[in-house]
């Protein structure tokens, strides 16, 4: 349930792919480490736990980011925009709100 | 081609900023490098060439400063300040007099000595960044001169003051000191010194004796890095043999070694401190060798701060913070911004109302404060009590359990007292939590032994926010954030665990200040939901929403209905 006075504006559908995108990038990079840990290991002779507990907790990481944190910080995220204020809300756990200013200088300055 | 009109500063600058210079660069690294080298060399290196290193950048960096100094003019050119500098590329800074907003002035003990300060104008566009410049080290009467002129007035002239500025004093103390005529200075309404034995008192509750004492133990366990095993051995073995009192009394008497260190560091820096108010500013002074003279602009004046600790509670003290744009640390150059300083580093808590009168009447009044609902003390109880269990229990158990295990209740009993306490903090944090505004300003006030009491105005504001967890959520509570100088780690104040309504609302009247400058605010709004926040949570779906516009009557939140008309006085109000 979110905050009352919730900003009426979602953000752009395109940006759950965005984000998407982003994430599969990191998670890519994460993979490519995770094999060359492998391959270092079975090299060696090193423990399987050593490269197998990285990869599990990447693609563990992986899932929740994507199937979970990307809906529900797309959800979070809101805007709108009044005569006076550009007012957003974000934030995946720990929802935050707040208004700024439209223009510079209108915060009242004498 | 040289200007007539433009004044070179005193060759002292060279030394002045050598030694800033190799202050900030790393005189410690070259000082170890030297001595740790000596006799032995470094890395095989012969000590006389690590000397040779050593001399060589100190001669650059005396050229470069000589060479900086030589290129370095300033003068008022009608109405602007101009500055020319720069070795190779020159460079004209003009600083429209009009935008100098505070003038400061300081001088370390060598300045002093040779009758020099430091001049840093700060200007409207200077925000929290560097001062727009810092002029010095020129002569006392030169820097009276700038000074008067940048702030718009004459050394003699009072009556040629323009409208709105204010009649500037000589710097008085500077001279006062060291032997001088102390000068008082003209058109100040109201000056309150700090007596020596309150300012004594004030220091040693601060926080900086124990900040101290903490930075003083840290040094000596490093201790053993550097005497090593052989003198460590030699003296534990002496110290077996040495009775448990006297061992007591020498750390005694370390603890008290280092209290007196900060207590001597404390009073060096705000010695005489003298804060006045002119008409249009505050001006505050203060320090025993380095003196340092702040002038802060009212309208600069961001947010006030009623500080009062356990131990100044006790003894009933107080002391008054006023955070601004672009104070730096301690006021000392080159330091990073902190954006707060204190007014009235330590009073009565009685007297803090009548000195905010005189002092700061803008700021006297506090908006009452409304604390936390009694359901957010479970979320102040719950998550440290908890943490505060597994830590205790996590570190004394394993101990005891497998190690000594006579000790175990001894164990049990430190972590039942650790949770104990933490509990007890927290209910007291949730008693001193809370938060207010009236048409101008917002109270945030928290603390747990001691309170802290935040004013800041609504057009002041930098940000404002309202954050919520999901537990939180559930129990419709959220945390409330407020930054009253951008760029400041110090200028931010948070109260958690609100009442949502009641953060939601603050959040709206906020954003209705936004709006304050308007004089003809639109009726009509481009956003899809009108007032959302106001709209919801003070009228009637469909209401008018947040900028300058009423609320409905007889429900709270509307720009027109007050919902604290008692307002809250600082400390020692009657």
């Amino acid at each position: 349930m979110d905050l009352p006075g919730t900003p009426s504006n979602h953000l752009d559908p395109r940006a759950k792919k965005v984000w998407r995108i982003y994430a599969f990038v990191l998670v890519a990079i994460a993979l490519l480490v995770c094999v060359a840990l492998a391959v270092v290991m079975v090299l060696i002779g090193g423990p399987t736990s050593a490269w197998l507990v990285p990869l599990v907790a990447t693609l563990v990481v992986a899932g929740l980011w994507i199937g979970l944190a990307v809906p529900t910080t797309y959800r979070r995220w809101r805007w709108e925009i009044t005569d006076v204020a550009v007012r957003l809300q974000r934030g995946l756990i720990i929802v935050r709100r707040t208004p700024d200013a439209r223009r510079c200088g209108c915060s009242g300055d004498p | 081609m040289a200007d007539s009109r433009l004044r070179k500063t005193h060759p002292a600058t060279v030394a002045v900023r050598t030694v800033q210079t190799l202050r900030q660069f790393g005189i410690a690294l070259i000082a170890v490098v030297a001595f740790g080298s000596i006799g032995r060399g470094l890395g095989g290196v012969p000590s006389l060439i690590v000397a040779a290193v050593v001399l060589l950048i100190l001669l650059v960096v005396i050229g470069l400063m000589w060479a900086s100094w030589w290129r370095y003019e300033y003068g008022i050119v009608g109405t602007d300040l101009l500055i020319v500098e720069g070795l190779l590329i020159r460079k004209r800074r003009t600083i429209p007099i009009a935008r100098v907003h505070g003038v400061d002035v300081r001088a370390g003990a060598f300045m002093r000595i040779l009758g020099l300060v430091e001049v840093v104008v700060q200007t409207a566009g200077g925000g929290s960044g560097e001062p727009e410049a810092k002029i010095g080290a020129i002569p006392l009467d030169r820097a009276e001169e700038l000074r008067n002129a940048l702030l718009h007035d004459t050394p003699e002239g009072a009556p040629e003051t323009p409208a709105g500025q204010d009649p500037i004093g000589r710097i008085s103390d500077f001279r006062g000191v060291f032997g001088g005529v102390e000068v008082p200075g003209r058109g100040v309404r109201f000056e309150h010194k700090v007596p020596f034995g309150r300012l004594l008192v004030g220091v040693i509750t601060s926080n900086r004796v124990p900040i101290i004492i903490g930075v003083g133990l840290g040094a000596l366990s490093q201790f053993y890095e550097v005497v090593g095993d052989r003198f460590i051995g030699q003296t534990a073995s002496r110290a077996a043999t040495t009775a448990l009192p006297v061992l007591v009394t020498l750390i005694l008497v370390a603890v008290l070694i280092l209290v007196a260190a900060a207590t001597a560091a404390g009073i060096a820096r705000d010695f005489g401190f003298v804060v006045r108010r002119y008409e249009t500013r505050i001006e505050i002074e203060a320090g025993l060798l380095s003196r340092r003279q702040i002038s802060i602009p009212i309208r600069r004046v961001q947010a006030v701060r009623i500080e009062e600790s356990w131990i100044r509670r006790l003894l009933g003290l107080a002391a008054v913070h006023v955070d601004a744009a672009g104070l730096e640390q301690g006021g000392q150059p080159g330091q990073q911004i902190a954006g707060s300083t204190a007014m009235v580093p330590v009073a009565r808590a009685d007297e803090v109302d009548d000195l905010m009168h005189r002092l700061l009447p803008e700021s006297q009044v506090f908006p009452e404060a409304h604390g936390a609902p009694a359901r957010a003390l479970r979320h102040y109880l719950l998550l440290p009590t908890s943490l505060a269990v597994v830590v205790a229990f996590a570190a004394l158990g394993p101990a005891a359990w497998f190690i000594y295990r006579p000790g175990l209740p001894w164990a049990v009993t430190a972590g039942v007292l650790v949770v104990l306490i933490t509990a007890g903090v927290r209910a007291l944090e949730w008693r001193r939590a809370g938060a207010g505004t009236d048409e101008d300003a917002v109270t945030l006030r928290s603390g747990a032994l001691g309170t802290r009491r935040v004013r800041v105005a609504r057009s002041r504001i930098q940000s404002l926010d309202v954050r919520q967890s999901p537990f939180q959520r559930r129990a419709n509570l959220a945390s409330l954030r407020t930054v009253s100088v951008s760029g400041s780690s110090r200028a931010k104040y948070g109260v958690a665990h609100l009442d949502e309504t009641e953060a939601l609302r603050i959040l709206g009247w906020y954003e209705e200040g936004l709006a304050r400058p308007s004089t003809t605010p639109s009726p009509s709004r481009r956003s899809p939901r009108p007032g959302v926040l106001a709209g919801e949570i003070a009228g009637p779906p469909g209401s008018p929403g947040v900028a300058g516009t009423a609320g409905t009557p007889g429900t709270p939140g509307g720009p027109g209905d007050d919902p604290h008309p008692t307002a809250e006085r600082p400390p020692g109000a009657g």
